[in-house]
């Protein structure tokens, strides 16, 4: 699944070449690029936003947690498809090990937006700010818009564990 | 009655008896008639109650004549579904206007949140045409039955619940005859592929067609 997960990586990141968006704050060494979600249907409280975190730095770090003006609640989860069968369960954090990435990506790891307070619309956007553990904490900006085909079309990106 | 059902069940096992199935499918199936004679089984939509996304009795009997791909999911589910329904949107772009032959039918298993109205509101997002089916516990839980669709809802601390779910696209032909499964790790040519078997009429019987 991981091999699986990153040749879906770098697929994703080989299609979105054309805007580069690369977010920094006062971590110049954790990037968070192609941060995006799917918009939502008028009255749908919840959403899941995916995003890839490159940690340029020399020690591992590990995302704990999102927040947002756009939901009441924050959380991680990760979907698995085991028999056929779809399930989504929260997670703590995710570990990005040194010079690692950590991709989040549909049927997989992905951010849960929870009790989102106006609908996700195609073209807008929607600020979360990602802490980590050694006290970083990075802004991106979840581009609002329908999956594109890398990101969803390869049956590759779900969990099996 | 008892007897009748373990005929039934008998039946939907491929046990090679042909001509015990000619006797009696007119019996086991008096409820449709109308393929009975043909020694079929009963549509694979038969005998099933749901509400449509405009708060109707969905007319299941319109699906026949039509290649229908149903899935079972919930709107509130912002992961998983709008995979399957971005996956039909980009097989609708690579086989052209044919693709609109095919039915596409969502079925919540949600029915405490899906209203019509919600779904509704959802469906109309979407990249593809799909409509929306909902209904009491009891009814949808006859549907997901049918096609051995598996459904759990779980608790989920700071959020309501989520619902696992069989996450396949279920194929069936336009005499109703379940032909096909597409399973969520499929890659984008068996989506095709078994797409363009449904639209041909070319498929392989579900074993529960083969009585
Ligand atoms: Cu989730």
């Amino acid at each position: 699944m991981f091999l699986k997960n990153a040749a879906i990586g770098l697929l994703l990141v080989g299609g979105v070449v054309s805007v580069p968006q690369i977010v920094r704050s006062d971590s110049a060494s954790l990037q968070v690029k192609d941060a995006w979600a799917n918009p939502t249907a008028s009255g749908q409280s919840v959403a899941a936003g995916y995003f890839v975190v490159h940690n340029r730095t020399n020690r591992a770090e590990v995302l704990r947690g999102a927040s947002s003006p756009a939901a009441q609640n924050l959380q991680f989860h990760t979907s698995s498809l085991v028999g056929g069968v779809a399930r989504m369960r929260k997670v703590e954090r995710f570990n990005i090990p040194a010079g690692g990435q950590l991709k989040l990506a549909p049927g997989g790891n992905h951010l849960m937006l929870i009790g989102v307070k106006q609908q996700f619309k195609v073209g807008e956007t929607v600020p979360v700010t990602l802490h980590f553990n050694s006290g970083a904490s990075v802004k991106v900006k979840l581009e609002i818009k329908n999956a594109d085909k890398s990101s969803s079309s390869n049956g590759g990106h779900h969990g099996h564990h | 009655m008892a007897i009748i059902k373990s005929v039934v069940n008998r039946l939907r096992h491929p046990v090679g008896a042909a001509g015990l199935a000619l006797a009696v499918t007119a019996m086991a199936y008096t409820g449709y008639a109308n393929i009975a004679g043909n020694a079929q089984a009963p549509s694979a939509f038969s005998g099933l109650t749901l509400t449509d996304d405009k708060g109707r009795d969905f007319d299941f009997a319109s699906l026949s004549g039509r290649p229908v791909a149903v899935f079972f999911g919930f709107t509130h589910c912002p992961d998983v579904c709008p995979m399957t329904l971005h996956r039909l949107g980009f097989l609708r772009q690579k086989i052209g206007p044919e693709f609109d032959r095919i039915k596409i039918v969502f079925v919540s298993l949600d029915p405490k949140r899906d209203t019509p109205e919600v779904l509704k509101n959802y469906m109309e997002g979407q990249p593809v045409r799909v409509t929306g089916l909902t209904g009491t516990e009891a009814d949808i839980a006859k549907m997901a039955k049918r096609f051995d669709v598996f459904h759990e809802v779980i608790r989920v601390p700071g959020q309501d619940y989520t619902v696992d779910h069989t996450a396949s696209i279920f194929l069936v032909d336009k005499k109703g005859r379940r032909s096909g499964e597409i399973t969520m790790d499929a890659d984008e040519s068996e989506y095709e592929k078994k797409l363009r078997q449904l639209l041909q009429g070319s498929t392989n019987l579900h074993p529960k067609n083969q009585i």
